[in-house]
């Protein structure tokens, strides 16, 4: 059985840590980062890569749903595996479940090494904005950006140390009035992923069948293609 | 006097605020219409929000520049407070367990620039509460607005509550926000839209068929 995976390069840590871990041997293709604000052109470059990948049985696809960025992606001629969820903070959760308990205690904005570094997130914005508009302006813009959001955590996936990270959003979050937490996260869903088996928290496709949106949403029907292991 | 409306234009593009203003100031100054300003702003964010689309602006940019429309509102002296509408002709809101309302409110705000009435529930807003406001109202049109993966489930659930109710077979739901035709088809909304332009259009369009069927 020939594999590969393909991830987003946002989360290199956490697919690195778990490749390490459970001793996978299957190459990886990295998606490039910064594309999560732009569904549609990170959907282009995986179905490119998927596209060009010839004899292998499984691909393995290190990402959420992504704001729809999974919707359509195929293979032809191998079976793709993804894990069911929404993004890649439940992948670093460990699930949507603990995602959404978290989110629902207040308004939640997540973080990484892999967001800090990689990707356009809120921090970087207001740096942005600073230099274009002026501290006044971005202030402004920033609070209105973050006006329902209580709560900044950076999750802590043991694939990075935290305390390299730590002062960076500690004081964004005193700055705009945020509680700073630090949560631990997981890579069990990646190793799991990378290993099998996989249970009714992985999307299993045949080659040729297309994902859908309702493999991602909770009312599945239960012969649909969650259950065919 | 086309060389003020070029210039407000590109100004709005270069999401440059003071020369927005200054150009706004002398147009007034000089009698030009204060919604023919205002046309030329909105025209001017179309294009910010495509270029948001295409990657050249961030949406901190495009949340600068809807400011830039709204401080020329109170310069053209156009009542824009939300929490008196009477009559209102759409629902809006940001769906339950979602709490993004930048889009939201930039829509509402261009819908204001066509005159529709707006009554803005918030965010975090419950199938049940968009019912109730729905059914109290007898208000034609719902927009749902929703960024995130769970809210799809959120404004299924509430599209399910109207269809299933007989007082609200006329209601027309819009969704928006990160949706796509497949997103409106899981939901069974009416129609779907990502840029508020085309929102505004559809709204338009509901509303004025509306008063035809009632002449």
């Amino acid at each position: 059985m020939s594999s590969v995976i393909i991830a987003c390069e946002t989360i290199q840590d956490e697919v690195m840590k778990a490749i390490f871990e459970t001793g996978t041997k299957f190459p990886v293709i990295w998606i490039e980062s910064g594309l999560h604000n732009y569904p549609e052109i990170l959907r282009d470059k995986l179905q490119d890569q998927i596209n060009k990948i010839a004899n292998v049985d499984e691909i393995y696809l290190a990402f959420g749903y992504c704001g729809n960025s999974l919707l359509g992606v195929h293979s032809e001629k191998a079976k793709l595996i993804i894990p069911k969820v929404d993004d890649c903070i439940s992948l670093l959760l460990g699930s949507c479940k603990i995602r959404e308990d978290l989110a629902q205690e207040a308004g939640t904005y997540f973080l990484t090494r892999g967001w800090i570094e990689h990707e356009n997130n809120i921090i970087k914005e207001y740096n942005r904005c600073i230099e274009k508009y002026g501290k006044e302006k971005a202030t402004k813009v920033i609070k209105m950006m973050l006006e329902h959001y209580k709560c900044l955590v950076l999750i802590d996936t043991g694939a990075y140390l935290t305390k390299d990270y730590l002062h960076y959003s500690h004081s964004f979050a005193s700055s705009f009035g945020l509680e700073h937490k630090i949560v631990h996260g997981s890579i069990s869903f990646l190793k799991r992923l990378f290993t099998g088996p996989w249970d009714e928290n992985f999307i299993i496709l045949q080659p040729g069948e297309v994902i859908n949106i309702e493999y991602f949403r909770n009312v599945v029907d239960p012969e649909s293609k969650l259950s065919q292991l | 006097m086309p060389v003020v409306h070029n210039l407000l234009v590109t100004a709005v593009v270069g999401i440059r605020e003071e020369k927005v203003l200054f150009l706004v100031r002398q147009g007034l100054s000089k009698g030009i219409d204060p919604f023919l300003l205002l046309e030329d702003i909105r025209v001017g964010l179309k294009i910010v929000g495509d270029m948001y689309t295409q990657g050249k602006y961030f949406l901190a940019d495009l949340i600068v520049a809807a400011e830039i429309y709204k401080e020329v509102q109170k310069l053209v002296l156009i009542d824009t407070d939300q929490n008196c509408v009477q009559n209102p002709e759409i629902i809006f809101g940001t769906v339950q367990k979602d709490i993004h309302d930048i889009g939201k409110n930039i829509t509402i705000s261009t819908m204001q620039h066509y005159g529709l009435k707006v009554l803005d529930l918030g965010v975090n807003v419950s199938p049940e509460d968009f019912l109730k406001s729905l059914v109290d109202t007898g208000v034609p049109i719902l927009c749902l607005s929703g960024l995130i993966s769970d809210s799809y489930d959120s404004m299924k659930t509430t599209v399910s509550l109207i269809k299933n109710n007989e007082k609200l077979n006329q209601t027309t739901v819009i969704i928006g926000g990160l949706v796509n035709q497949a997103v409106c088809n899981y939901i069974e909304a009416d129609y779907w839209v990502n840029d508020c332009t085309t929102g505004v259009e559809i709204c338009k369009r509901i509303i004025e068929k509306k008063y035809q069927l009632q002449a």
